[in-house]
């Protein structure tokens, strides 16, 4: 019956030139990579809107952060972990894998959490602070030490890394510096899933 | 000297002293998107217009910074054109070491492929070529830890001597919103205002390639991503690519967006690619995606900065949309604005046309750079207005709200923001459009299903920030008109609030 209703409406969009339905007359099968064509049916299966009474919201949030001036949920997301030990050495960092609940024996590996928009999202450690006006050296240094934090570096003019540890302790850090108000903004150095084009 | 990008790497470089050979490119022949001579089919002329341009400039002296995630930078095509020193690692086990090279063979061959694109050295008797093929080299290789620190810090170092930056990544191509961290964004307002000596570093970023992101079941849809869903490239101070095939139009990976400038080649329905440097000195000819396209426009830009080197970040923008070809001029969605530009949200401006760039840029007089220009910020309206569910059967209720800007002080628009809060049980229902005073139509969004389990899985309308290129050179004063419509049924919602900043001189 979701099905049904999950082609009806597609159908319905598409009718209404809502959706592209000419587009996929171009598709060849193959992988879901620009140079082979489009993903077909059979890899990613039907994705539909429920009815909004069949929802099953499992997105209340868990954690919130600062993105400038706009307080985002996040999900944590149980069922992953995020690995930042040096033994992966050489490896693309932040290597999502399932759960083990390591925490206390392993400072590196971080909980993943999910955003407003799905992307998974992990605390490697750092906080960035965004400052309110360019500043100094001794002045950035400064104003970061006046808000209880210890500057790691500079990463740009109006950006300063610092020192927390990897996990929601750096999460925690960012929102309590956030709303002391002496920066512009300040967040969680994040690792996030980014897309090669 | 060996030298690797960490342990357990599967790949290892042994430096040796090879001279710079001279004689021509064997492949460049293949690279139909230099000089498409219809060798696999395509269109004869659909390319990128690099003969006239390499009559005047082949980029001599010109930084590209290649953000990736990894740099074979002894490649034999790129390793004439390496800065030495100036490349830096960001991958874990090799921080800070001035060789981002790559790591696992069947993990770390992007950066590579773009980096060729660029700048691949010509006349060395070995490989084809890059649009710019004397354009200096520098590699960082910041998404291999993809940590927002690293991916700011890649954007801006050296910012006084790198003059492009060239980004093939982004969001994942979901049909999702997915906003722009703050550590981003300071970096390209940082970029634009203070690189090069104050006349700002080129920022180039791809659109997507999410045209066709998901397909239903009943093999008849495909649910379509927009660049306006992607926050990087709705950033001001971004230039955001789209992609065309060997016959000059869109392929089926295309993403639309009143944010894109404009396209370069790339490949399309037909199993053709672009050919390019690969892994362990070799070559490939399946690169694709906008991960093609978006190295040609920074290869351009790079001859456009060989030929001017004191044009501005802005002056950049303005000369690739003036410049830009008109590809696939039988497309529906081409419209001339009353400035006599003609837009298409599926290709920008149109095609580079690098030769036709090259020679504007040589008699370009500056528009300035940040410090010049100006901005003008509409005040934030709260209309409250409901956003009515869409009828099961019938036509759409479209909801409009409009301000009247007056004295703006800018007679030439170059960037128009709109800051959306939209509240909606189902945000992919909603298309939003913005009108011009001179009735120009930036599409900003349009529907679409997403996956998710999430009562909105779309991604919420919260202070969202759209960018346009739409409007370049129309005026901004008159009166701007926001239209949301609800485009399918089963969930209602509110336009709660926008705002404009609309950017110009």
């Amino acid at each position: 019956m979701a099905a049904k209703r999950t082609l009806r409406r597609v159908v319905r969009l598409a009718a209404r030139g809502a959706l592209p339905g000419a587009f996929a007359m171009a598709a060849a099968a193959g992988a879901a990579l620009p140079g082979a064509g489009p993903p077909d049916a059979a890899t990613l299966g039907t994705v539909g809107k429920p009815v909004r009474s069949a929802r099953v919201d499992k997105s209340a949030p868990t954690h919130w952060w600062h993105d400038g001036i706009v307080r985002r949920a996040l999900v944590l997301d149980a069922a992953l972990e995020a690995d930042f030990t040096p033994r992966a050495a050489g490896a693309t960092a932040g290597v999502l894998q399932p759960a083990r609940g390591l925490k206390a024996a392993a400072p590196l590996v971080s909980p993943v959490l999910r955003d407003e928009s799905g992307r998974a999202r992990a605390l490697p450690g750092g906080v960035l602070v965004v400052l309110k006006a360019p500043l100094d050296d001794a002045g950035a240094r400064a104003l970061i030490a006046q808000a209880g934090a210890t500057p790691t570096r500079r990463v740009s003019d109006t950006v300063w890394l610092v020192e927390a540890p990897a996990g929601l302790a750096s999460l925690e850090l960012a929102n309590r510096l956030h709303q002391r108000g002496l920066f512009a903004s300040a967040q969680p150095d994040w690792w996030v899933q980014r897309t090669l084009k | 000297m060996t030298l690797s990008a960490g342990a357990g790497c599967d790949l290892s470089y042994t430096l040796t002293d090879s001279p710079l050979l001279a004689g021509a490119d064997p492949l460049l022949g293949q690279q139909w998107h230099l000089v498409n001579t219809g060798q696999n089919g395509g269109t004869p002329g659909q390319d990128l217009k690099v003969l006239a341009a390499w009559g005047v400039t082949r980029g001599a002296g010109v930084r590209v910074a290649v953000v990736d995630d990894a740099v074979e930078i002894f490649h034999p095509d790129l390793l004439p054109n390496l800065v030495d020193g100036a490349s830096r690692s960001y991958r874990p086990g090799n921080v800070g070491s001035p060789y981002p090279l790559p790591c696992r063979a069947a993990e770390d061959d992007h950066g590579t492929a773009v980096a060729g694109l660029v700048l691949a050295r010509d006349g060395n008797a070995v490989g084809g070529a890059g649009v710019a093929p004397q354009a200096r080299l520098v590699a960082f290789d910041a998404l291999s830890s993809s940590r927002d620190a690293d991916i700011a810090d890649a954007l801006t170092r050296d910012a006084q001597l790198n003059a492009v930056y060239q980004n093939s990544w982004g969001s994942p191509d979901d049909g999702r919103l997915h906003p722009p961290d703050p550590a981003f964004a300071a970096a390209i307002e940082s970029g634009i205002a203070n690189g090069r000596g104050g006349r700002g570093s080129v920022f180039v970023f791809p659109g997507g390639n999410g045209g066709c992101y998901v397909r239903n079941a009943d093999g008849g849809a495909c649910q379509m991503d927009n660049a306006n869903f992607d926050g990087y490239v709705n950033k001001r101070g971004v230039i955001a690519t789209c992609a065309v095939d060997d016959t000059g139009r869109s392929p089926w990976y295309g993403e639309p967006g009143a944010n894109l400038l404009v396209c370069a080649p790339s490949s399309g329905d037909r199993p053709v690619g672009i050919t390019t440097a690969a892994l362990r000195g070799a070559y490939r000819s399946d690169f694709s995606g906008t991960s093609a396209s978006t190295p040609m426009v920074s290869g351009v830009v790079a001859l456009m900065l060989a030929a001017n080197p004191s044009l501005t970040w802005r002056d950049v923008r303005l000369i690739l949309a003036d410049t830009a070809r008109r590809n696939d001029p039988a497309d529906p969605g081409w419209v001339r604005s009353p400035t006599g530009r003609y837009f298409n949200h599926k290709y920008g401006y149109g095609v580079a046309d690098a030769g036709a760039a090259v020679a504007r840029a040589a008699a370009w007089t500056s528009v300035g750079g940040s410090r010049t220009l100006r901005t003008c910020t509409i005040a934030e309206r709260a209309p409250g207005l409901a956003l009515p569910d869409a009828p099961a059967s019938g036509a759409p209720v479209t909801v409009t709200d409009a301000v009247a800007v007056a004295a703006c002080g800018i007679a030439s628009i170059e960037f128009v923001e709109l800051i959306l809060t939209a509240s909606h049980t189902y945000s992919g229902d909603l298309r939003v459009r913005l009108a011009s005073p001179a009735g120009q139509v930036s599409e900003l969004a349009s529907a679409r299903i997403c996956a998710g389990d999430g009562s909105d899985p779309c991604g919420a309308y919260t202070d969202w920030p759209f960018g346009s290129v739409r409007h370049i050179g129309e005026s901004a004063d008159g009166t701007w008109t926001l239209s949301i419509t609800d485009m399918a049924p089963l969930d209602a919602g509110r336009l709660e609030r926008w705002s404009l900043r609309i950017h110009g001189r």
